[in-house]
């Protein structure tokens, strides 16, 4: 995987958001339950606005930080990934949701350290720190709800 | 009437709250005897003289099913002991259990005007006085019931959501047949909460007062399994449903090592030694791991039962394992003080991230981090972040998973036409029950997630009060 430009860059992280919803698209076909076919379409549908967002980028050339402050609860590094079945539960679905939105942001630290100037690199530290802030988001609506009493 | 003399309010701060007497924690710690012993009437009446009795009482309004706290709490200062019970069981089927279960300090007791300068008037120990009062004088009174409309309800579960709601509507003169899944009612007042905190033969004496308004109830009737909800509706004459299924699907933390021998939910735990009686195996069939070094996951109510379950089973070790500060823990103050009392290690801002297991698959640790708390976040919550490095082992031979409970889909899925959310939580109306099946209600912990009894208990009132009008309008057509 080599990158030359920030467009590149932003191409391939564009590439992987739509890939992400047609992930989430797919696997609400498979689900056995109503309610689990519309959280997993609602999963693509925030794909699909991080693509945007991306386009965003792309397009006004600028990609600057989130306000958000970003705070890893790390509940991802613990939790185990589940089989996927066409029973999965909302609670296996978020796990699934974190894991994947902490592959890619580690994927994208990686590719920030071996960016071959700064400006590339700060493109990937930034794709990064999207990535993290999806996957916070995940982890917290699975601590609100799970581990709740804990 | 009763043999009581009235006596005098007391002015206000004048008198101190009156502590109810309770076993040594020591001796308590090795028996499932009820930990408090209640108020004698001498007590209750001092208590009960602490209120302001004020016109405009703001403790109703923090009691979700209504009750006329002040009325009643008058009755016991004039020594009407009679009159209170009949005053709080106009709203309340169940007041030996709210009495000890509910939360009375964030409710009734938080909004006291007596709690502003001084501590509130000790509104639940004096509806358990009541209600202990008159199972004592072995007269419980049933009152007049409607006369008989015809019309028949299901009720699925016997919890206190379906409890509630067939005393409801058996007063106004429906026929309630509850279906209930075991073979003791009660759901988690039977299974979940113990003995000593809560005697099964309250249970058993509130649920028989349910029983003589003419409530029928049909056990080991597993609905969604056996019968369907349409077929109650379309086969059986039943004219309206009441789905009052609890929470009872155990919550996991997710992390490995959840499969290993030695690793219980509390549901299953608290289940195999309330309602199986596993303490008195072998003579009762269900055994239970009577663990030495016990580690309970979670710190709220639930939790406090694993632990001190656990201890009264023999445990030589037990510890709550809580990823929070004392401060955050859900669990009464009451049960987290007497699980201190009784020896319970609290292992605060911990974190269980694997749980440990030897080569025959029996647990044998916890690998636990260190947490702390990070700055507030958008929601204001302080959410607790591991800190690195600070990974730490916590010897166990069984483990207790208690961070809470999800709905149970046996009746759901057999149910499409039931508008779920994404938990799996029916969706029902707010202020009546009402789901998107017609005739069909539903309330408590399956609508809004595992709460307090007193909550489904209000639900169920609602939900009552909305199913007898449009039965009553069906009457009419």
């Amino acid at each position: 995987m080599q990158f030359a430009t920030a467009e590149e860059a932003l191409n391939f992280a564009i590439k992987r958001e739509i890939e992400a919803a047609r992930f989430y698209t797919q696997l609400a076909a498979r689900m056995r339950k109503r309610e689990m076919q519309e959280a997993l379409l609602e999963m693509a549908e925030e794909e699909k606005s991080h693509r945007d967002r991306l386009i965003a980028v792309r397009e006004q050339g600028s990609f600057t930080s989130s306000d958000q402050t970003m705070q890893d609860l790390k509940v991802a590094d613990f939790v185990v990934m589940p089989e996927i079945t066409d029973d999965l539960d909302y609670a296996q679905a978020l796990i699934l949701a974190m894991k994947r939105e902490a592959s890619a942001r580690e994927l994208y630290l990686e590719l920030a350290r071996v960016a071959p100037d700064e400006a590339l690199r700060q493109v990937f530290n930034r794709l990064a720190e999207e990535e993290g802030l999806h996957k916070r988001r995940f982890e917290a609506e699975y601590e609100d709800r799970v581990l709740e009493g804990n | 009437m009763s043999q009581y003399a009235p006596i005098p309010k007391a002015r206000p701060g004048k008198v101190e709250r009156v502590p109810m007497p309770e076993q040594d924690p020591i001796e308590r710690g090795r028996n499932f005897l009820e930990v408090p012993f209640g108020y004698t009437p001498e007590m209750a009446q001092v208590e009960a003289s602490r209120c302001l009795e004020c016109k405009d009482p703001s403790c109703v309004s923090g009691c979700p099913v209504g009750i006329d706290i002040r009325g009643f709490v008058v009755k016991i200062r004039e020594g009407d002991f009679q009159g209170a019970v009949d005053i709080i069981k106009h709203d309340n089927a169940l007041p030996a259990v709210c009495g000890r279960v509910c939360p009375q300090e964030s409710q009734c007791e938080q909004v006291c005007i007596v709690g502003r300068k001084h501590t509130p008037v000790a509104i639940g120990r004096l509806e358990r006085f009541a209600a202990d009062w008159e199972r004592a004088q072995g007269t419980v009174a049933i009152p007049r019931l409607a006369p008989a409309t015809g019309r028949r309800v299901a009720v699925v579960g016997s919890g206190p959501a379906g409890l509630t709601v067939a005393g409801e509507l058996a007063l106004r003169g429906h026929t309630v047949t509850i279906f209930e899944a075991l073979h003791k009612p009660g759901g988690v007042l039977m299974y979940g909460i113990p003995e000593f905190r809560l005697p099964k033969d309250i249970v058993e004496a509130e649920v028989d007062y349910v029983r003589k308004l003419g409530v029928e109830i049909i056990y080991n009737a597993v609905i969604g399994k056996m019968i369907t909800v349409q077929e109650l509706l379309e086969e059986e004459g039943f004219h309206a449903v009441f789905l009052g299924l609890g929470a009872g699907l155990p919550y996991f933390m997710n992390i490995p090592g959840e499969n290993l021998n030695g690793v219980y939910s509390a549901n299953e735990y608290l289940t195999r030694v309330n309602l199986m009686k596993a303490y008195d195996f072998p003579r009762a069939d269900t055994p239970v791991r009577p663990g030495q070094k016990v580690a309970v996951f979670g710190g709220g109510n639930v939790a406090m039962d694993a632990a001190r379950t656990a201890l009264r089973m023999g445990a030589a070790e037990v510890s709550i394992i809580y990823r929070r500060s004392m401060e955050e823990m859900p669990a009464r103050r009451e049960e987290i003080h007497h699980a201190e009392e009784e020896g319970i290690n609290m292992r605060l801002l911990c974190n269980p991230v694997n749980i440990l297991g030897d080569e025959q698959g029996n647990v044998t640790g916890v690998t636990c981090l260190r947490m702390e708390l990070g700055e507030p976040d958008a929601s204001g919550r302080r959410r607790p972040v591991p800190v690195d490095g600070s990974e730490f082992v916590v010897e166990a031979d069984t483990v207790v998973v208690a961070i809470g409970n999800g709905a149970n889909p046996l009746l759901t899925e057999a149910t499409p036409e039931l508008k779920l959310n994404k938990w799996g939580n029916i969706v029902a109306d707010d202020a009546t029950g009402r789901t998107s099946m017609p005739g069909v209600y539903a309330g408590g912990d399956i609508v809004i997630g595992a709460a307090t009894v007193i909550l489904a208990m209000g639900a169920g009132k609602q939900a009552a009060l909305a199913m007898h009008e449009e039965l009553m309008a069906k009457e009419m057509n």
